[in-house]
């Protein structure tokens, strides 16, 4: 008798917080779970990545070794060449001055910590420990290592979530840097795909991809990756091409978040 | 007491699932622990204190859920109805082969579920999402049935 009754309670509880969740009522109690939970969450997070890298490096030893006598080679052409760059950058910087252009930063940057991740294994999105307070605002873009990988879903006070662009339902405008065609950049369980490229563009392996400011959602010119794969699948409409990123989302830590 | 240490390790699980396990992702997936916890209650112990604990497990998610708000609780009460009215007649003291039919069977309605709610192709990622969630589920009823063994023996 006393189960039925607390059982009636909590589907009354659950009917009225299904009910007021659209009006944004629900939020200080996830902002503050978030924020009571994030020192054990956040802690648990960075140490498995931790854990994990320690692990891979362990097991890839032999292909370091590898990779380091080969980079030497490299090493020696980039010197000279970043000796080149110096001097080019000199250039630059005098003719800046002799036309008098201001320099200024393109983007105001907000880093984050990653507390937490969805519960769910195919809702690709992670919550991060910056919300209103720090700024934050819907739909800003989310960046990492200058790569784009996600953009600000829900905001609470001091927390956000990040839905990433390897989700299932994340649909980016994006464009091709040389061939200069558009297409949406999509997510997924085989990974991030340009599609609705029109049939007159054709994607050239390795050529990059940025970010669209189509619909004014996303400042243009962010990097999401590069083509890899071009593998052209013919509707009637459109071509597709798979994307591969340098970026790896499940070893995100820290992300920045693009104050527009 | 004894119910509180199932709400604990409910929480404990729940804690886990947004900061330990996403790490263990396989194609793309990866289980929902708190769930598998409780179908494991559900089969071991009280089959009518078993929806609150599946409330409790729910709720608890909702709160770090970046879904609508109900995402979780629908699920499990989904799940916990088709347990009462079909399966419920098997599950007493259960061979572990019925069990982890019971667990690839969860893991299809879950896809189903999914496939509903957040508009994914279901058919790409079906194998992926039984082999692992079954395995899983498995083993955490493993270890709960080896633990619940061992405090009736206690009690003896």
């Amino acid at each position: 008798m006393r189960n039925k009754r607390l059982l009636v309670i909590i589907i009354l509880f659950l009917i009225i917080g299904a009910l007021i969740n659209p009006f944004g009522l629900l939020k200080p109690i996830k902002n503050y779970t978030n924020v009571i939970t994030s020192p054990i969450t956040g802690e648990i997070y960075q140490t498995t990545i931790a854990v994990e890298n320690f692990f891979h490096t362990l097991f890839s030893l032999g292909n370091l070794i590898k990779e380091n006598n080969s980079s030497k080679g490299e090493i020696a052409k980039l010197k000279s060449d970043n000796i080149k760059l110096n001097e080019m950058k000199f250039e630059n910087n005098l003719l800046r001055e002799e036309l008098k252009f201001s320099q200024s930063t393109r983007f105001q940057l907000i880093a984050s910590n990653i507390i937490s991740k969805s519960p769910d294994g195919l809702i690709n999105s992670v919550t991060i420990n910056k919300g209103s307070k720090d700024g934050i605002k819907k739909d800003q873009a989310v960046i990492s290592q200058g790569f784009l990988v996600g953009r600000i879903g829900n905001v609470y006070k001091q927390s956000s979530e990040v839905s990433l662009i390897t989700s299932n339902i994340s649909k980016v405008p994006a464009y091709l840097q040389d061939s200069r065609g558009t297409g949406i950049v999509r997510g997924g369980l085989k990974g991030l795909s340009l599609e609705d490229i029109p049939l007159d563009v054709m994607p050239k392996k390795n050529e990059a991809i940025l970010t669209s400011d189509i619909g004014n959602i996303l400042p243009s010119g962010i990097p999401i990756g590069n083509v890899d794969e071009v593998s052209l699948t013919q509707n009637d409409l459109s071509h597709s091409a798979k994307i591969k990123s340098p970026i790896s989302f499940s070893h995100l830590e820290m992300i920045f978040v693009i104050k527009q | 007491m004894k119910n509180l240490k199932i709400y604990l390790t409910v929480l404990f699980f729940v804690l886990l699932q947004v900061s330990f396990v996403p790490h263990m992702k396989l194609f793309g997936y990866y289980p929902n622990l708190v769930l598998l916890l409780l179908i494991s209650l559900l089969i071991l112990k009280d089959f009518k204190s078993a929806i609150l604990w599946l409330i409790t497990g729910g709720l608890l998610l909702e709160l770090f859920s970046h879904q609508f708000f109900g995402f979780y609780i629908l699920q499990f009460i989904l799940i916990y109805t088709l347990y009462w009215f079909v399966i419920k007649p098997y599950l007493h003291e259960p061979p572990y082969f019925l069990v982890l039919i019971t667990y690839a069977i969860t893991a299809i309605l879950l896809g189903l579920y999914d496939s509903l709610i957040l508009k994914h192709n279901f058919l790409s990622s079906l194998p992926v999402i039984v082999v692992y969630q079954s395995l899983a589920g498995f083993c955490i009823y493993y270890l709960m049935s080896k633990l619940r063994r061992k405090q009736i023996s206690i009690i003896k």
